[in-house]
């Protein structure tokens, strides 16, 4: 009897599946996961893994191709390149965080600001972000990093600040479209406070649009970050991070010592690959539609 | 001997008109004219039937009712309150009193909410009921509206359109109104889960001493419905009478075009049809004197110049026409 009034409400309530079952329908998202996961735990636990220090130099064994000694070889000083790649990683990932984290909250306020109030208020902020959005990125992200100083601070803050127009005109075209729809007029018809409104309604139905972008976003700022340190704006020397790695090796790709800029070069790739797949994932997660059926 | 009838929404050369906007500087170069002087009363537990072609300014007209969009000038006298004069702070709290129900059901809904979600949310802003009296609430009303319980934790994409509207119409009667704005609550739906709908507003109106203001482009739903009707033509009312007397002596020549193109399911019968000249004018920039003129078979040189006045011509039948003056 029990059992047959179980399955009753089986049948009539709805079967919605859960955030995590959504991500796992998209293999390609898990395998992206999976690659971040792989880079939270290098670089948490580098010290554990690697028995060297990233920045000790020993010149007896400059310039190794890989070995049991050494996994990845060494560069031009010695350094053991897995160490470093492994320590790379933790820069990276706070690189992207931190810079992803400025632009995610400046421009969603700017935008949403302009977006929801409209008017002259939406012309002056959508049109200074027009103006950013004239510089190439990464000219600009130069321009910023050079302006403030050179360092790992600066390359992060640079990345952030460039980045804002991105959210800024996402959030905007997204405010602005849901302002109108019927369902916030339906807000204001039962007596919702604007800022009731907003977070309410407003902002959860752009968030996935935000959080897509944001995922995406990191793997730019990773990558930004490490195209800065290449440039010499970023992450000064001697400290590890993936572009000043292939910054000193692009000499020795020449010259044979492939092992100096591939590593770095991979760990970039697999990361940022991550990221975007994961970015999917995060869209079929975030859209109601989604949830029907298990 | 007619009871006496007390009028509960009173409104009195209301104009809603938008700036058109142009240039770098966003300069207001006219004004579309979606409202323009109209003054109407809706008695307390009678529906006002709205019809018009699209364009007329009749979801315009309802909105303002509502202040969802801010009219330009006139008053809403809603049971002695002047609701234009309403601080922000005021009219949303009285926003429980007076409600709406949307064309698109699907749109007015929060995709991200659940039914329950959605019903509870104005009950959360105006009582102090606790979360276990607000989610008996939410089932009562949704028994109210015929949606079995099962369908609460369901989001508005799971739901038929009949559904997702009886959810809007739960929503709008949530906080005990007295008047509702039905926008074309019915147009977006199948003819038959039209009727359904409309039967349900009709029980409700009786249940709960409704008031409605019945927008529809829908002639024979609006004559169904309604205990009297107003025709809106290019942001005015041209005539307005209890329901039966508008269809039985309709006055205005653009009545009587409107209502010679309602379908007769009846093949045998054939029906003279009055069919229009040329197209609405510009709202922006509307024809000097009758608005209709342009367009009317009985155009005389007084109507190219003045602007008829809204006069009642016999008991409750109010006409805008020269003809009848």
């Amino acid at each position: 009897m029990k059992k047959k009034k179980q399955i009753e409400g089986e049948q009539l309530a709805p079967r919605h599946a859960s955030g995590w079952q959504i991500f796992c329908r998209n293999k390609l998202a898990v395998v992206g996961l999976c690659f971040i996961l792989f880079w939270v735990a290098m670089a948490l636990l580098a010290p554990v893994i690697s028995p060297y220090e990233p920045n000790a130099l020993d010149y007896s064994v400059s310039q190794q191709p890989p070995s049991l000694q050494h996994l990845l070889g060494t560069d031009q000083y010695g350094r053991d390149i897995l160490t470093r790649v492994l320590y790379g990683a933790r820069i990276s990932m706070w690189c992207g965080v931190i810079s992803v984290g400025i632009s995610l909250i400046i421009g969603t306020v700017l935008g949403g600001i302009a977006g929801y109030y409209g008017g002259v208020v939406s012309i002056i902020i959508m049109r200074v972000m027009d103006a950013m959005c004239a510089f190439p990125s990464l000219v600009l992200a130069i321009v910023i990093a050079a302006a403030i100083g050179k360092g790992t601070v600066s390359a992060m803050l640079a990345v952030g600040i460039v980045s804002i127009p991105d959210y800024a005109r996402l959030m905007f075209a997204e405010t602005s479209s849901i302002r109108g729809r019927p369902y916030i007029e339906a807000g204001v018809a039962i007596g919702l406070k604007n800022s009731q409104l907003i977070f309410r309604h407003v902002l959860p139905n752009c968030m996935s649009q935000l959080l897509v972008k944001a995922t995406l976003g990191l793997g730019f700022a990773i990558l930004t970050v490490s195209s800065l340190s290449f440039l010499g704006m970023g992450v000064q020397p001697p400290t590890a991070e993936w572009g000043n790695m292939i910054s000193d090796a692009r000499s020795y790709i020449i010259s044979g010592q492939w092992w100096m800029a591939t590593f770095p070069g991979l760990a970039i790739m697999t990361s940022i690959l991550g990221f975007n797949l994961v970015g999917d994932g995060v869209r079929d997660i975030l859209d109601p539609r989604n949830r029907t059926g298990v | 001997m007619p009871e006496e009838k007390e009028v509960l929404l009173k409104v009195d050369h209301l104009k809603t008109y938008f700036p058109i906007r142009k240039g770098f500087f966003n300069k207001v170069v006219g004004h579309v004219k979606a409202v323009d002087d109209v003054s109407f009363f809706v008695n307390r537990c009678e529906t006002l039937g709205v019809v018009g072609e699209s364009g007329c300014g009749k979801s315009t007209m309802g909105r303002s009712v509502l202040r969802l969009v801010e009219p330009t000038e006139g008053s809403v006298v809603f049971d002695g309150v002047d609701v234009c004069k309403l601080k922000p702070e005021e009219m949303r709290k009285f926003r429980s009193r007076m409600q709406i129900v949307f064309q698109d059901p699907l749109s007015s809904l929060d995709p991200r909410y659940t039914i329950d979600r959605t019903l509870a949310e104005p009950l959360k802003q105006h009582t102090n009921m606790t979360d276990a009296e607000i989610k008996e609430k939410v089932l009562e009303l949704m028994e109210k509206v015929g949606l079995p319980a099962f369908h609460a934790t369901k989001f508005p994409h799971e739901f038929s359109g009949g559904q997702r509207q009886r959810i809007g119409i739960a929503r709008a009667i949530s906080l005990n109104p007295e008047f509702i704005v039905c926008d074309e609550p019915v147009s977006a739906l199948d003819v038959s889960i039209q009727s359904q709908v409309l039967n349900l507003l009709r029980e409700l109106q009786r249940e709960l001493k409704l008031s409605y203001l019945f927008i529809s482009h829908d002639l024979s739903v609006v004559k169904y419905i309604s205990d009297r009707v107003a025709v809106m033509y290019l942001g005015h009312i041209v005539e307005m009478a209890e329901s039966e007397e508008l269809f039985a002596h309709k006055l205005h020549p653009y009545t009587q075009a409107l209502t010679s193109a309602i379908p007769i399911p009846n093949p045998h019968l054939t029906k003279q049809r009055i069919v229009l000249q040329g197209d609405v004018p510009n709202p922006a920039n509307p024809p000097k004197g009758c608005p209709f003129h342009e367009r009317c078979s009985q155009c005389k040189a007084i109507c190219r110049e003045e602007r008829p006045e809204f006069k009642e011509v016999s008991p409750g039948h109010y006409v805008s026409c020269h003809l009848y003056n």
